[in-house]
């Protein structure tokens, strides 16, 4: 009951900015819609088309936020992003409009229920708003500065719009969506990061419907694996803990892509010339879109082709060395698993899926066995992805500048995309275990096929009594570096400190990959959001840092750093490293919790 | 006849599944307004006035998060409050005869924050606290209680008795003076790094 008090709470104080994102991904799901409805015309259903537009709504929102970018520059228009998303959404009514007698050919009942599922997922996401003031973890700083620099752009400069390329990449694909529902309803970054990452979380799952109803059409599969999918593990909401904006976007046009990639396959011979290529240029602008959003998109991209390809010569082959095949790759997972779990950096990978969510995964295993036996082709290639995807934590990815040492995918990436083949595979496994079922009863009674149709709600129902049971939809504790007093801080230091203010945050090392060298240092407090919420220059140094050693006095010296600050949690500077040293460093602002020294030290 | 009748129970389902929606909808905005009703103080007074004390788990809004003190030796009050709605307010701290005004701010994006700054107040002695709004100077919550009761990250601050004068630190209190010594190095302890971005706990 709490959730949705919590939810109902949210949905009041923030109603504007839920009603203004719901109407950008509305406006992007017509476009969408409209799109496929005229390639396909009535060969996908309501429900199948409804699931794509929620996996790619947000590829023309992409492209109209860049082109406002663009016409900011040119025309140097500060306030034209309504005016420009006005425009989009007026020509997205006018033509789903004009095609509406062809909209809902089909049985409505799958279209409606999810929608209905999309607004419950919403409604339930948003609870998560009620205990977070500030996105989570140290990436989301990052993402909350990219956002401000996007609507702060000077209007007169198009160079401006891209200065990341310069040094470090970095994805941009969220943060342009961002920026554009900012500037669009005038709302703050912080509260537009919260709720339209919720949003975009709420809506992942549907997009998983579309491969397993078109691949069994079953409606029940698909809609299992959109539960799957919602609340099967606690990934990839969990993501939202570690401020992972850009990855969770990008699940939904990595859906969007391998969906049109499958459609391309399908259809090839089936559509017309122009229709045919039409789909492809769509696909082509959401694979770009995809990797714009997230560049590890690239990698999965390539494990789902290199996937598919094996599986179609796999299928080519006996039976014998098919299953040959088939029980050397389950054995090559397991020997996966098994070295993953000997290295601590990547131990936590199967936490979800194996610690928390054993008894979801243990079913997955189960339908897998029936997925296999009735889709052999797609749950071959969803194997052989996850064999892959485990395998490029130890494949070295050299040359990317800014980078030193990369592997083609991290562990928090695969931890957090494993969850689209287990849903997917969970979807196919019940279509597979309803055909088996309808088969036998069909041969005992008359109406037998539609007894074993029946199973799904069974499963559906195991998902969701899990989720109420179990499902955490609120923030994690392991993951917020920002406390209430640092709140107070943040803000002291902005209206106190001068603006030529130079402060000396905590960091603390990077550690995903399973490589021992050095990956980088990240915030480790909330002195990370000094910089992006009160423009003061920072520089970070390890939390560990002995302030009393001279040497340590002489490099703040030399580095012109005029403050330090003591976050309240996270991996902080230790106070009792610095108090004792009251030549050197005098005390700014005390809080229980939180302190900022002034570096007095300095000759 | 088996199409028909699957069409009919499809309809049938998306009839459930948009009742129990609405109902969980209903429902919520029940206890929604239920939990605003009696958590929430109204500036009109017609619900009871609020109790104002240290925030807790219960997460009764309106309270008070900690104290602390800037450079200027003033003291400023941290209060976590309902949000944007929330009314602007003043505080004000009695004891006896004599009373002091804090101005309040919230602090920008974070509308759930309020800090009021003013004078430095002693430890361990009881204050009557009130919070008026500024709108229309009415009455919004009130408690009493001492400072002392706050956790304290450091013991340098829980030890400064002292009326009016601001809380300094004073490091050597329950701490072991380390003097620095030029070219002297001490052994940096060494903590065990774990893995970046942590599951659940």
């Amino acid at each position: 009951m709490n959730i949705l008090s919590d939810s109902f709470s949210v949905l009041m104080d923030h109603w504007q900015l839920v009603t203004g994102i719901l109407s950008i991904i509305l406006t992007g799901q017509m476009l969408i819609w409209i799109a496929l409805k005229r390639i396909f015309e009535n060969r996908l259903t309501s429900g199948e088309t409804y699931s794509l537009s929620s996996a790619g709504w947000m590829l023309p929102i992409l492209l109209t936020s860049m082109l406002w970018s663009l016409w900011r520059s040119v025309q140097r228009l500060e306030s034209s992003a309504p005016i420009i998303f006005i425009v989009v959404a007026i020509i997205a009514i006018v033509l789903f409009l004009r095609s509406r007698k062809d909209m809902l050919n089909d049985s409505k009942s799958v279209f409606f229920t999810m929608l209905a599922l999309s607004g419950l997922f919403i409604f339930l996401r948003l609870a998560f708003v009620s205990q977070t003031v500030i996105p989570l973890y140290f990436d989301s700083a990052q993402h909350y500065l990219i956002i401000k620099n996007l609507l702060g752009l000077p209007a007169s400069n198009i160079v401006a719009l891209f200065p990341w390329l310069g040094g470090v990449y970095y994805h941009l694909g969220f943060h342009f969506v961002a920026a554009l529902v900012a500037a669009v309803w005038h709302a703050d970054g912080i509260n537009v990061m919260l709720i339209l990452g919720q949003m975009i979380l709420a809506l992942i799952p549907l997009s998983v419907f579309f491969l397993v109803r078109n691949e069994t059409q079953s409606d029940w599969a698909g809609l299992l694996s959109v539960l799957l999918a919602a609340f099967g593990w606690y990934m990839p909401a969990h993501a939202m803990d570690w401020g992972k904006y850009p990855a969770l976007t990008s699940l939904m046009l990595i859906m969007f892509v391998l969906s049109l990639a499958y459609l391309s396959i399908q259809y090839r011979k089936t559509l017309s010339t122009g229709n045919f290529w039409g789909l492809n240029a769509i696909l082509l602008v959401a694979f770009g879109a995809a990797v714009f959003t997230h560049s590890r998109a690239l990698v999965i991209f390539g494990i789902f082709a290199l996937a598919w390809i094996l599986a179609t010569l796999w299928q080519r082959l006996p039976k014998l060395p098919q299953g040959a095949l088939l029980g050397a790759i389950l054995v090559g997972i397991a020997a996966e698993l098994r070295f993953i779990h000997t290295k601590d950096v990547l131990g936590p990978l199967f936490d979800p899926y194996i610690n928390k969510g054993l008894w979801i995964t243990v079913l997955i295993l189960f339908l897998t066995l029936f997925a296999q036996w009735a889709f052999p082709k797609l749950t071959f290639t969803l194997i052989l992805v996850m064999a892959l995807m485990l395998g490029s934590l130890f494949i070295p990815a050299q040359g990317i500048p800014g980078y030193a040492d990369l592997t083609l995918l991290d562990r928090p990436f695969v931890e957090m995309i494993l969850f689209l083949p287990l849903s997917l595979l969970g979807g196919l496994g019940l279509a597979g275990l309803e055909r088996v079922l309808s088969n036998t009863f069909a041969r005992l009674a008359n109406n037998g096929a539609i007894l074993g149709k029946s199973i799904g709600i069974f499963f559906v129902a195991i998902i969701l009594s899990n989720a109420l049971l179990h499902y955490e939809v609120y923030p994690s504790g392991c993951c917020n570096i920002v406390g209430r007093d640092d709140l107070v801080a943040l803000d002291w230091i902005d209206k106190n400190l001068p603006a030529a203010a130079h402060i000396l945050t905590s960091s603390t090392e990077l550690r995903v990959l399973a490589t021992d060298e050095f990956q980088g240092s990240v915030g480790g407090d909330a002195g990370i959001w000094i910089n992006p919420l009160t423009g003061r220059a920072t520089t970070p140094l390890p939390f560990s840092t002995d302030f009393g050693q001279v040497a340590t006095l002489d490099s703040l010296c030399k580095m012109g750093i005029t403050h330090i600050y003591l976050g309240e949690i996270g991996s902080t500077f230790d106070d009792t490293k610095i108090s004792p040293y009251r030549d050197w460093y005098k005390v700014s602002l005390s809080m229980p919790k939180v302190k900022v020294y002034q570096v007095v030290g300095c000759p | 006849m088996g199409l028909k009748g699957d069409h009919v129970n499809r309809k049938r389902l998306i009839l459930g599944i948009s009742i129990t929606i609405l109902l969980i909808l209903i429902i919520s905005g029940v206890a929604w307004f239920k939990g605003k009703q009696s958590g929430q103080a109204e500036v009109s007074r017609r619900f009871p006035l609020q109790r104002l004390g240290y925030c807790s788990s219960d997460q009764v809004t309106p309270c008070i998060v900690s104290f602390s003190l800037d450079s200027d030796g003033k003291m400023l009050v941290n209060f976590l409050t309902t949000g944007a709605f929330y009314p602007d307010f003043y505080l004000k701290i009695k004891q006896g005869d004599v009373q002091h005004i804090y101005g309040c701010r919230k602090a920008s994006t974070f509308a759930t924050s309020v800090y009021c700054t003013g004078a430095a107040l002693p430890l361990g002695q009881v204050f009557q606290f009130s919070i008026f709004s500024l709108k229309e100077d009415v009455l919004l919550a009130e408690g009493d209680f001492s400072i002392i009761g706050i956790a304290i990250g450091t013991p340098a601050i829980a030890s400064s008795p002292t009326v009016g004068t601001p809380a300094t630190p004073s490091p050597t209190e329950g701490l072991v003076l380390e003097t620095p010594i030029p070219g002297q190095t001490t052994p940096t302890p060494t903590r065990t790094l774990t893995p970046s971005y942590p599951n659940y706990p």
